[in-house]
């Protein structure tokens, strides 16, 4: 999945938290929620919307629950960011099955003169957590500590 | 989640028990009551806030004593509310990663300068360029030391402000007015993360985002003079107030944390009603594990701070064209407002050792209390609280009240009014930087969202929050300071 562009409309909706940063994410499929929830978080840190895809990383997670694994993938994605300064403007996931999620983030190295910044995020918190599958498709829920 | 903070359940009722204190009775599974410090307008105005059932899960830890407290800047945090205290008894107890935060030790330093406002005039601009120049916020960029090797942070980590003072940064006189002297007993660095390392070490001197920043300020008002005669404190005075934490190194360490506890509180029998307060006994291999790793990123905060405030005190001599000498930098006093620490207090009448969580809130021992330095320790404990940025910060003192009634603690902050997104929007259209410029204080920021995220409107006036904390008597007003410049990363 790509980042939208300028004028599209964002992959997620901002929760009202009021110290935090929260965000709902609603997609078709597992996979598809997935990628929109790492967007979304380079999204909250960055203008991801002209993010150029010229090299690539692979991040892999585990996690008991859907909830557990959502958490822990967010989280190698947040640290691919702070550790390494890498922006991905696409998401793909490559594989998903009970208690593991691979995907493939193309991108490129943070540059604050081309990506504007909107802001850290700490942490991918537990608190209030939810994956669900519905009739309506699948819906997260999170809360970052920013 | 059964008593998620999403309205699953009808918000806790609290009775007001003391001209700013309110009590939220035991029930279900709280082992003790919550106690909720705020004036009557404050109380009205959480009355529908999920901190309030938040107060109330906090109170089912296991091994909690007293109260599951509230300072009146309380929040919706995750997990624990902002402004959250539990002290839990240091034998039979638990420690929860969340009843710190993932920003662990993150905090605020007050120093002083021997130069007055009219020192500074016309050279604001300048300063202001200069700061941001030399203080990085730590995104995407390299730190303020940057050589540093995964050997060195293994040590800093270990040695805690000392470090920062034998590489240059402040000098040695610092470390005695920082808590536990800048460096927290226990830490072993092999018990952190190959990943918590790497996130920070890049991180070293560097403010990060989010409300962290980096501000000079004039004293505007002193309420005691005697007790700011002994913190060295005038009107008109030029100082420098940081705040910022343990970056990604202490993020990484509660996570990790979070993680291993949240499947072992099972083996031993805990329940809890938000996964975020995971928790495992003090006693534990895995709390012991916690313990000294969150000491490492305690460490590591000192480190950032005493860093930023050498660089902050370069700045200032380059700019001015003045030598140490003329500055006069000193650190008046640096707190934590999130941590956990071993500390003795009273309990009905009986000494006990305890583990005080601090989330969001702030120590203030009071006069004579033996870990406080030789020349304040008849005054007290100074306690810093940092306002929004375009009104005003307080110093406090720590009091005798805060050592009976709140473990020694008090508020740590104006606490937010209106979420982000809301924020966001009241500021569509509007130049934030003007704004501010408008109320005279000169602002740089790396991100315009996050300025616009932090605007004053945002926040709570922190004169209410603080008059509650002093009429309450666990505090007491010394001096508020006005900002002049304000870096934000």
């Amino acid at each position: 999945m790509r980042a939208p562009a300028a004028g599209e409309s964002p992959v997620y909706e901002e929760i009202e938290h009021t110290a935090d940063v929260g965000i709902v994410v609603r997609a078709d499929g597992a996979a598809a929620l997935f990628e929109k929830a790492a967007l979304a978080l380079y999204a909250l840190m960055v203008d991801i919307g002209g993010v150029e895809l010229r090299g690539d990383r692979i991040a892999v997670a585990r996690g008991g629950s859907r909830a557990e694994l959502l958490q822990a993938w967010l989280s190698e994605v947040l640290v691919l960011f702070s550790s390494e300064a890498f922006v991905a403007g696409e998401v793909v996931v490559e594989e998903l099955h009970a208690g593991v999620v691979r995907g493939r983030l193309r991108g490129e190295p943070f540059d604050p003169a081309r990506h504007e910044f909107r802001g850290e995020i700490k942490a991918v918190t537990f608190h209030d957590l939810t994956v669900k599958e519905d009739r309506d498709g699948w819906c997260a829920r999170v809360i970052f500590d920013v | 989640m059964e008593n998620g903070a999403n309205g699953a359940l009808s918000p806790p009722r609290a009775t007001q028990v003391g001209a700013n204190v309110w009590e939220i009775p035991r029930q279900g599974g709280m082992r003790v009551p919550g106690r909720v410090y705020a004036s009557a307008q404050l109380m009205a105005s959480l009355r529908d806030d999920p901190c309030l059932r938040q107060v109330v899960n906090v109170a089912h830890l296991p091994g909690i004593v007293g109260y599951s407290l509230a300072m009146p800047d309380i929040h919706w945090g995750y997990g624990f509310p902002i402004g959250g205290v539990a002290a839990v008894d240091a034998e039979a107890g638990v420690v929860s990663p969340g009843g710190v935060g993932y920003d662990i030790n993150c905090g605020v330093r007050l120093v002083a300068t021997g130069l007055e406002v009219a020192d500074i005039d016309g050279q604001v601009e300048r300063l202001a360029d200069g700061l941001f120049a030399r203080v990085p916020a730590g995104v995407g960029s390299e730190g303020a030391i940057p050589k540093l090797r995964l050997a060195d942070e293994r040590r800093l980590v270990a040695e805690g402000a000392r470090w920062a003072v034998e590489r240059g940064f402040g000098s040695a006189e610092d470390v005695d007015r920082i808590e536990e002297g800048g460096r927290l007993a226990g830490a072993d660095p092999a018990l952190l993360s190959e990943r918590a390392l790497e996130r920070g070490l890049k991180q070293v001197g560097t403010l990060g985002s989010g409300n962290h920043f980096l501000e000079v300020d004039r004293v505007d008002e002193i309420y005691d003079a005697p007790v700011a005669d002994v913190l060295g404190l005038r009107v008109g005075q030029v100082t420098i107030v940081i705040h910022s934490g343990s970056r990604g190194l202490g993020y990484q360490t509660c996570d990790d944390a979070l993680r291993v506890m949240g499947g072992a509180m099972e083996r031993y029998g805990i329940r809890i009603p938000d996964r975020q307060l995971a928790c495992v006994p003090i006693t534990s291999a895995e709390g012991r594990r916690y313990l000294a790793a969150m000491a490492c990123a305690a460490n590591y905060a000192w480190v950032n701070r005493q860093v930023m405030m050498g660089l902050a005190a370069n700045t200032f001599e380059e700019v001015l064209g003045i030598g140490p000498r003329d500055l006069r930098c000193r650190l008046v006093y640096d707190v934590c407002h999130n941590i956990a620490k071993f500390e003795e207090h009273e309990v009905e009448g009986e000494r006990r050792a305890l583990l005080v969580h601090r989330k969001g809130a702030t120590r203030a021992f009071g006069p004579g209390h033996r870990s406080l330095p030789d020349g304040m320790r008849r005054v007290g404990q100074p306690v810093l609280i940092p306002g929004d940025m375009g009104r005003y910060s307080y110093v406090l003192i720590g009091t005798e009240g805060a050592m009976r009634q709140t473990f020694g603690s008090t508020c740590h902050g104006a606490g937010r009014l209106l979420s982000r997104a809301a924020s966001k929007r009241a500021c569509r259209g509007l130049d934030v930087f003007a704004e501010l410029r408008e109320r005279g204080v000169i602002v740089r920021a790396q991100g315009r969202g996050t300025l616009a995220e932090e605007m004053p409107h945002a926040y709570k006036d922190v004169a209410n929050v603080v008059d509650v904390v002093h009429d309450a008597g666990i505090s007491r007003k010394v001096a508020r300071l006005r900002p002049l410049i304000v870096i934000k990363g």
